[in-house]
């Protein structure tokens, strides 16, 4: 891949606010590119809101069969809500995914033997940070 | 094309052949990508054939003479 030695400072603190042009920005907080927030497990520290007001949980929600002495994690199989435009709400955890690849316009013979692959998908130069231009979906369409 | 120029245009298809080959491996039913593998190894197999008829063998399947070519064309140090 063509990038390897390009300056980094336009890359974007994880947590979404701007890095500068600095390296500070890369020494934030949220250095492994989480875009999650700290959030509870549940998306919701209080499980009364989940639970109807008699302590017991209903069927409808989402609280388990905890009913009576045991705390309720909200009962939560599934990756948490708690942050927006999570491709991967609704998952089960626990388990690793990778995202099924497509097959789209490919590079010419010669440009995909420079990029080191002939999917511009899978052209994914490291900087060691999130571009601040960066699209979860990159690769685009055919 | 000179015999560099070729030989550049063989390592470029058959670095684009191992890539649908690993496509195809997890994709195996995907018909554009089988288009493309055939097309990329047509392609191939014709820049071998016309490399090694005038430049002399590349692979063991490459001598096309009824003389053994591979001792006539450069040693690695040459």
């Amino acid at each position: 891949m063509n990038y390897m030695n390009q300056p980094r400072g336009n890359c974007a603190s994880p947590c979404g606010t701007p890095a500068g042009n600095n390296r500070q920005g890369m020494d934030s907080g949220c250095k492994n590119g989480n875009p999650r927030n700290g959030g509870s497990r549940c998306g919701n520290n209080n499980m009364n809101s989940r639970c109807d007001g008699k302590g017991c949980p209903s069927a409808n929600s989402r609280c388990g069969n905890h009913c009576g002495n045991k705390p309720s994690r909200c009962g939560d199989c599934d990756a948490n809500s708690s942050s927006r435009n999570d491709p991967l709400e609704g998952m089960p955890i626990g388990i690793g995914y990778v995202p099924w690849q497509q097959w789209r316009t490919t590079y010419d013979y010669c440009e995909g033997l420079s990029q080191g692959t002939i999917f511009p998908c899978l052209n994914l130069p490291f900087y060691g940070c999130i571009p601040r231009d960066f699209h979860y979906n990159k690769g685009g369409r055919a | 094309m000179n015999q560099k120029q070729l030989l550049m245009y063989i390592t470029q298809v058959s670095f684009a052949l191992t890539e649908v080959n690993l496509y195809l491996d997890t994709h195996p039913c995907d018909q554009e990508a089988m288009e493309y593998y055939q097309e990329v190894r047509k392609l191939r197999q014709e820049a071998l054939e016309k490399y090694q008829c005038q430049f002399g063998p590349l692979l063991n399947d490459g001598n096309h003479s009824d003389s053994w070519e591979w001792v006539n064309t450069p040693w690695p140090w040459q």
